[in-house]
């Protein structure tokens, strides 16, 4: 398969990955949005490795090292996340708004 | 003697790891333990090694010199800025000793806290990018770890407890009482660095794609020859350099954090989260000096570096003049201190600096965080935590009040300005003679034509506009006179069940000491710094503090 339409799909998921991250305020789709850039960038990394530069060992590790934090970290927030998940608000796994939102209430500092 | 001089050469950088790790390990042996002669203890002990490792530090670089294999790089830079590291990290352990020691996790946090000091020298000193990234990650989930155990008690499962047990909260005061929305804001904040992470991790993927590099310093002989295609992976590294420092537009998930978290919280961000994100940012400058020789590439940087300055600079200082709240002050302050390292990448891709007076004023930037903004800080959060609300009637005629801390006050404020006599009057300076330089001396400089000049000189007009802003509002505040029989400036503390009067101080000897000692360094360095750049000869006992930064 040649690079340029592997490199063309990663950068799809990487744009949808974007775009949903900063729209939903969700926290859960926020994540998975989150995932879908990680996936691009694997896609990225793996293809690169394969096809460049004869799938080196180091950059091999260095993505499974990498990897392994990216989604130690997101397990951190998740289970942070349902720590604080009780019947007394239901609606905690939504943000106000998205992880953005350029209001002019917000970044004037005030509530 | 084999042994022992085989030990000795690895002082340098390992000598103060070993320390720390050393202090994680008797910790984990009280790490349940509640009692309060284990937290001392650990505590002291933990203080102890932390002063050791700042002085192994610097005697390891005296004996050894600098140090490189595969994964580390360490020279003058780099044991200068650990050095500074660890001063904040023994700050900051004293502010979570003040505001934790009766918490169960007090240990479990001095441990993290530790490993989080390890992390970010490991950040510092990391030359390859399997050291980079991992020690960067590991820095954010220690500092993930530590903040949510800081916050416990302000989070939510707590809050519902004492709601369900029918205490004294009534609904209507929940925001007041426990600040329910911390969770939400640390949630917020973190899914944010996430964010930043997971874009770095694309923009690095792009990188290797493109120059087959492993480590930091191979970036200047690859990517010559990969050229214009390295400016996407440039581009996404950059826009999550902007999401990681929380510039404006994406200021909103730090200002919410910092108005939402415990004290010592703060002291950690502003004293680790931003240092750490400005010394991974500077891993990437190669790429920067060297797509600075091609002249379109050079002033697409320069274009990208002063949006951003005028970005946070402006969206800053409008927030901090409309906030009525001492916190956000602060964090906007902070954004607009840490805006000033853009500033010194300018100077050095326009030539006005050299890579080594570039590092010096890093590290200086350092120096005015520790001497200037973090007294500051301290002052506001112990009014914040006498009076149990966050407000800026708190400074209110506080001159008058209470004349030592109004005055030290006042020095703070004149250091981050940069008026002569003070310590940052060193900033000010370089913007002075930058600009002269730039419409006098443009030959020296890379600068391409008079309309950069033009718009360097204005971008550096509306960030010291930004910062006065703020300080003469701060300064109009402390100067004027409270009215005695305004009712309204009263606030109701609903913790406490009383009323606050903005007019009740009680320091105690040992913080008029403290805020004393940072005012008097403040104000020896700063006439020591005035003297030597009016007086070419001055020095003191042989040493000039401004022989490395000021240009010449």
């Amino acid at each position: 398969m040649n690079l340029v339409y592997i490199f063309s799909m990663s950068f799809i998921l990487f744009l949808i990955g974007l775009f949903s991250a900063l729209f939903f305020n969700d926290i859960t789709k926020q994540i998975i949005s989150i995932q879908f850039i990680l996936a691009s960038s694997l896609i990225n990394f793996l293809s690169f490795s394969q096809t460049l530069y004869d799938s080196s060992t180091i950059i091999i590790i260095f993505v499974l090292l990498s990897v392994f934090l990216i989604i130690l970290f997101q397990f951190l927030i998740i289970i942070y996340l349902y720590l604080n998940f009780t019947k007394y608000d239901f609606k905690i796994v939504k943000f106000e708004n998205s992880l953005f939102y350029f209001n002019l209430k917000e970044w004037m500092g005030e509530e | 003697m084999d042994l022992i001089k085989n030990i000795t050469s690895l002082i340098n950088p390992y000598g103060t790891f070993v320390l720390l790790i050393f202090g994680i390990i008797i910790s984990i042996f009280f790490g349940i333990s509640k009692k309060i002669k284990f937290k001392n203890f650990i505590f002291i002990i933990s203080v102890i090694l932390l002063v050791c490792s700042f002085f192994i530090n610097i005697y390891g670089f005296i004996l050894n010199k600098n140090f490189s294999n595969n994964l580390f790089t360490s020279g003058f830079v780099e044991v200068i800025a650990i050095a500074i590291i660890l001063f904040f990290a023994i700050i900051s352990i004293f502010e979570i000793y003040q505001y934790h020691k009766n918490d169960d996790n007090f240990i479990k946090i001095i441990m993290i806290f530790l490993f989080l000091v390890i992390c970010t020298l490991l950040v510092i000193i990391s030359k390859n990018f399997i050291a980079f990234f991992v020690s960067l990650m590991c820095f954010i989930i220690s500092f993930f770890a530590v903040i949510t155990l800081l916050n416990e008690s302000l989070s939510l499962v707590n809050f519902n407890k004492i709601v369900e047990a029918n205490t004294i909260i009534k609904d209507e005061n929940k925001n007041n009482l426990l600040k329910p929305d911390t969770f939400r804001s640390i949630l917020r904040f973190f899914i944010a660095i996430l964010f930043f992470i997971v874009l770095l991790f694309f923009g690095f993927s792009i990188l290797y794609g493109v120059t087959d590099v492993k480590n930091f310093l191979q970036l200047f002989q690859n990517i010559e020859p990969a050229g214009i295609n390295i400016i996407l992976s440039l581009i996404i590294i950059s826009i999550s350099f902007y999401v990681f420092l929380s510039f404006f537009p994406f200021q909103g998930p730090y200002i919410s954090f910092t108005n939402k978290t415990s004290f010592s919280s703060l002291y950690l961000l502003w004293l680790f989260y931003f240092p750490t994100g400005i010394f991974a940012l500077l891993k990437f400058l190669p790429i920067i000096l060297i797509l600075n020789k091609n002249e379109k590439a050079s002033s697409y940087i320069l274009y990208v570096l002063l949006i951003t300055v005028f970005l946070s600079s402006l969206g800053s200082g409008l927030g901090g003049l409309k906030t009525k709240s001492l916190r956000k002050i602060s964090s906007y302050i902070f954004t607009i201190i840490i805006a000033g390292h853009f500033i010194n990448m300018i100077m050095l891709i326009s030539g006005f600096i050299k890579i080594e007076q570039f590092n010096a004023l890093n590290i200086f930037y350092l120096i005015l965080i520790a001497s200037s903004f973090l007294p500051l800080v301290f002052i506001f959060i112990s009014l914040e935590n006498q009076q149990g609300k966050d407000s800026i009637k708190s400074i209110n005629s506080l001159i008058y009040k209470d004349k030592f801390i109004g005055v030290s006050l006042l020095i703070f404020i004149f250091s981050l300005i940069g008026l002569p006599g003070f310590l940052g009057y060193i900033r000010q300076n370089y913007y002075l003679n930058f600009i002269i330089t730039i419409f006098n001396n443009k030959t020296q400089l890379n600068i391409l034509n008079n309309f950069q000049g033009w718009i360097i000189l204005i971008i550096l007009i509306i960030y010291t506009a930004a910062f006065l802003c703020i300080y003469l509002r701060l300064l109009i505040i402390i100067f004027t006179r409270a009215k005695k029989d305004d009712k309204d400036d009263d606030d109701i503390n609903i913790k406490e069940n009383r009323v606050i009067h903005y007019e009740d101080y009680k320091f105690n000897k040992r913080f008029y000491t403290l805020v004393g000692i940072f005012a008097a360094i403040v104000i020896i360095l700063g006439v020591l710094i005035l003297l030597e750049v009016i007086v070419p000869q001055f020095n003191l006992f042989g040493l000039r503090l401004t022989n490395t930064i000021i240009y010449k």
